[in-house]
Formats: structure tokens, sequence, C-alpha cells
């Protein structure tokens, strides 16, 4: 084989090349994958950011809320953040205004709105940042079975071919086995980095969510104990 | 889409498009070093135009004369089954040589040239009868050293006398042979010959056969009966038999045979020396999957 058949063949296999030789439908395999590929890798670089961002934003909030004096103040100045700590923090502030603006304090009922209130923006916070991941899901599982399409029907086609031809020779298998083959490449390439960031980013949700009701218990027992000292 | 999506968005645009370029530019690929990919040789040693039979000649054997009354050689006789002269000379006063003991040594001449020429010495048997004794010693040289130290030395340039049977040499060397045939008789060609051929065969069908693949196939041998003429033409394609077929290579069989037999039309003519060709008239190649 002389150099100049090498590059022919690796200039054949680049991957714009294997994309125009192959049949349409192996294309529109093709570009779903990589668009399924572009798409998770998206989400994952912005749901890292992003995390990275609100639990960053959510450290400092915590520890400048243990730190504050006066609550109400506090919420006046920091209350307004876009961080979840501070969406929790201002749910059960709301709550615990609206519970104790009137004459009486039914205290027990006022800690159980109080709870379900902070529960219920955890809860929020929570499906806001793990809004994507359902889709890393579904790429990761389906992304392979979409590959694997493209793969036998590019076989097919170049075992048509093999027929058409009457020549059995590995010169008329090879490229379309090999374009057929790049589509479960790309699946592969879609789908494995979607099924490790969703597993990582499931549990980093979970760690997030578990933060944020332990800070929302934290307050509901300040708040609680406020309660108290009123009554 | 909020902002950081926006950003994760650019991000992966841009690593993959960065990754198709260095796929395209053939960046991420390895450059293979031009191979120089293996040569088959095959090494077939034994062909060769050496026959295992005792060389051949066309000259008579010398007929000895021994002492009028003498006792008639005990030594020599018994020892070999080869040539002693007596028992050559009783049945065959004529001067065409036969093939003398061809089984008993098979293979250790390395002069195998006097087969080429074999009409020209005819004249010579005539002149046999005068210098004989030294003419049938050098294929002989085993019985010479004989025990008896007379025996040599009588047998070495004097023509012994054989007796009473000193009559029959009359007509020896008399008359010239009548064959006019330059190839040694059939069974002058021994095994080491036809094995050296069947091997030149096969070396010279290889490069045209090509066993058919898919299951089983592997246990195919196809052993075609193909008649050749002098030149090496083939003549005639006679019976083609299949062995180890199996119900997952019967569909195999016919195309197995048709690539025998066109390897060997694709071989013909074939080139094998020419004084073997009664060792190869008729040869039965056999097609396996690695001939």
């Amino acid at each position: 084989m002389s150099v100049a058949n090498v590059e022919m063949a690796s200039s054949a296999m680049s991957p714009v090349a294997l994309f125009l030789q192959a049949d349409i439908v192996v294309k529109a395999v093709m570009i779903g994958l990589l668009l399924a590929s572009l798409w998770t890798w998206a989400i994952i670089i912005g749901h890292w950011l992003k995390v990275r961002r609100l639990s960053a934003g959510s450290e400092t909030f915590e520890r400048d809320f243990w730190k504050a004096d006066d609550i109400d103040r506090f919420y006046d100045q920091r209350g307004k953040e876009d961080v979840p700590s501070a969406k929790v923090f201002a749910a059960g502030l709301t709550e615990w205004r609206r519970s104790t603006a009137g004459a009486r304090v039914d205290r027990e009922g006022t800690r159980a709105r109080l709870a379900v209130a902070m529960h219920a923006a955890v809860g929020a916070e929570v499906d806001r940042i793990a809004s994507r991941l359902n889709i890393l899901a579904t790429v990761g599982s389906v992304a392979p079975f979409v590959g694997l399409f493209g793969t036998v029907w590019g076989i097919m086609r170049s075992f048509t071919a093999i027929a058409g031809a009457n020549n059995t020779s590995l010169a008329v298998v090879a490229p379309g086995i090999a374009e057929a083959l790049f589509a479960t490449a790309l699946g592969l390439f879609a789908a494995i980095p979607a099924v490790i960031a969703y597993n990582r980013m499931t549990y980093g949700v979970n760690r997030i969510e578990a933060r944020l009701q332990r800070f929302a218990d934290g307050f509901h027992g300040t708040l609680s104990r406020e309660l108290d000292q009123e009554g | 889409m909020d902002r950081t999506e926006a950003t994760g968005f650019g991000i992966a645009f841009a690593g993959h498009a960065a990754l198709l370029a260095a796929l395209s530019l053939g960046l991420a690929t390895v450059h293979m070093p031009v191979r120089n990919d293996p040569i088959e040789v095959s090494l077939v040693d034994e062909v060769a135009l050496q026959s295992a039979s005792p060389t051949p000649t066309l000259e008579a054997p010398a007929p000895m004369l021994g002492e009028v009354e003498g006792p008639p050689e005990p030594v020599a006789a018994p020892s070999l089954p080869e040539p002693t002269p007596t028992p050559q000379v009783e049945p065959q006063p004529q001067p065409r040589v036969e093939p003398r003991a061809a089984p008993p040594a098979p293979a250790p001449r390395p002069t195998p040239q006097p087969v080429r020429r074999p009409p020209q010495p005819q004249p010579q048997p005539k002149a046999a009868p005068p210098k004989a004794a030294p003419k049938p010693a050098p294929p002989r040289s085993n019985p010479k050293p004989a025990p008896g130290g007379q025996a040599q030395s009588k047998a070495s340039n004097n023509p012994r006398s054989t007796g009473r049977l000193d009559g029959l040499l009359s007509g020896i060397g008399a008359t010239p042979s009548q064959s006019k045939s330059t190839t040694p008789p059939a069974s002058t060609i021994g095994s080491a010959q036809r094995s050296a051929l069947r091997a030149e065969v096969q070396r010279q069908l290889k490069p045209h056969w090509k066993a058919p693949t898919g299951a089983d196939a592997e246990q195919l041998r196809t052993v075609v009966t193909v008649t050749l003429s002098r030149s090496g033409a083939v003549v005639d394609i006679g019976d083609i038999e299949t062995t180890g077929i199996t119900a997952s290579n019967r569909a195999q069989v016919k195309l197995h045979q048709e690539q025998a037999v066109r390897a060997i039309r694709l071989a013909a003519p074939f080139r094998l020396p020419a004084e073997y060709y009664e060792a190869w008239k008729v040869i039965q190649p056999t097609f396996d999957r690695r001939l």
C-alpha cells in the first residue's frame, strides 16, 4: 500500500466522508445522534455551571444567615436573592409573617404551615435545578438503540450492495460496514457521557436537596422557638 | 433557556466542532507506517531431474570371460542381488540393458546426467567385448573389493572365463538397440520423484486456487483426476471426488469442485520435466483449504 493510498484511506474514513457516503436513513440517525450529543453536553456544562453558582451562593447565604442578628432586617437586605436557600428562607418568612399577623396565633397550625411552606419551596428549587436531567436519562438509554438502528440499516444496505456487485471481497463490504458502524459509534458517543452525567447529577441534586432540607429544618427550629417566646 | 444553559450550549457546540475538525483533518489518526506485506514463498526442494533407479545405460553389460575350466567366481554372486555379470549374460543376450534391480538401490547416486543422452552410446556396445571389464565398473564399486585379492586383479583388466557358457557371448553387441525411447522405463521413476512432481503440481496450482468460504467449508477435499499431454496441457478432466461433506457445507460442494477445475484450467500448461512424463501423465491433485 503506498503512501497515497494511506492518505486516501484516512480521508475516506473521516467523519464527514462517512456521513456523506451514508444512506439517507443513516444520515438522519447520525444527525439526530449528533444533536443529542450536543444537547447532552450543553445540559452537562450548563448544569455544572448552574449548580456551582447556586451552591456557592447558598453556602454564603446560609453562613450570613446564621450570623445575622435580626431576621427581618436580613430578609429586607438579602431575601430577594436568586439562591435556593434564599427562596426557602423567603417562603418561610413570608408564611411566618402571614401567620403571625393576626391577634391570635395558632402555634401548632403555624408550625405545620411553616414546615409545609418551606418543604414546598425546597421541592420547587430542586425541581428547577433538576429540570433537564430527564433528558440526560432519555439520551443515555435511547441513543445506543438509535445508533444500533442506523448500523443495522447500513449493514442491510451494504449486504444488498454485495448481492448487487456479485462480489464478496472486503473492498466492497468494508465502506458500508464502516459507515454503518459509525452510527453506533455516535450513539455510544452520545450515550456514555449522558449516563455518567445523569448518575453524577442525580447524586449532586440529592445532596443539594438534603442540604436545603437541613437549612429549612434549622430555620423552622428558629421560627418555632420565636413562636414559643412570643406566646 | 437561561444564561448558564446558553453558555453550556455554546461550549458544547464549540467542543463538538473542534472534535469533528480534529477527526476530519486526521489529527487524531495515528499514521501507520507503510508496511511491506509478506510474500508467500513456498520452497520446493525436490523437483529434481534425478532418477531413483540405477543410472540407466544403454550399453550392454560387459561379458566376463572366465578361465576355461576355472571355478565360476564364488564370492560376488550371492553377496548382491545386483549385477554380477554371470546371471545377466545368461538370460539376456541382447545389447539393450534392462533396468537392473531398481528397488534395492533407491537413491544413492548423485549423477543423473546419463539419462539425457541414451541414444548416443548406442554404437558403443560393439566395442564392449574388447574392453570388457572397465565399463560396468563405475556403478559397481561395491562388489569389486571382494575378499579374494586374486579375483580383483583378474576382474579389473582381464576377461574372465565363464567356462562352458562362452558360446553365449557370440551375439552380444552385434545388434544395436531398436528402442527409440528417451525416457527411462516407468519403474525407474521412484517415490521421491513422484512426491517431488506432486509438490511441483501443487505449487503451480496454488496461485490459482481460491477455497470457498463458509460453514465447514474447510473440511472439503476435492480430488480431481487430470490427464495431461506431453506439453503439460490439460487433455481431459476425469473424476472429481469430494470428501468431507457435511450437512452444513453441502451447498459449497459444487463451488468447491468448480473452483478446483478452474484452478487446473488456469494453471495449465503445467511445466514439468518431460523425462518423467509417464509419472505425470495422469495427476490427481487434492484441493483442500490450504492446498
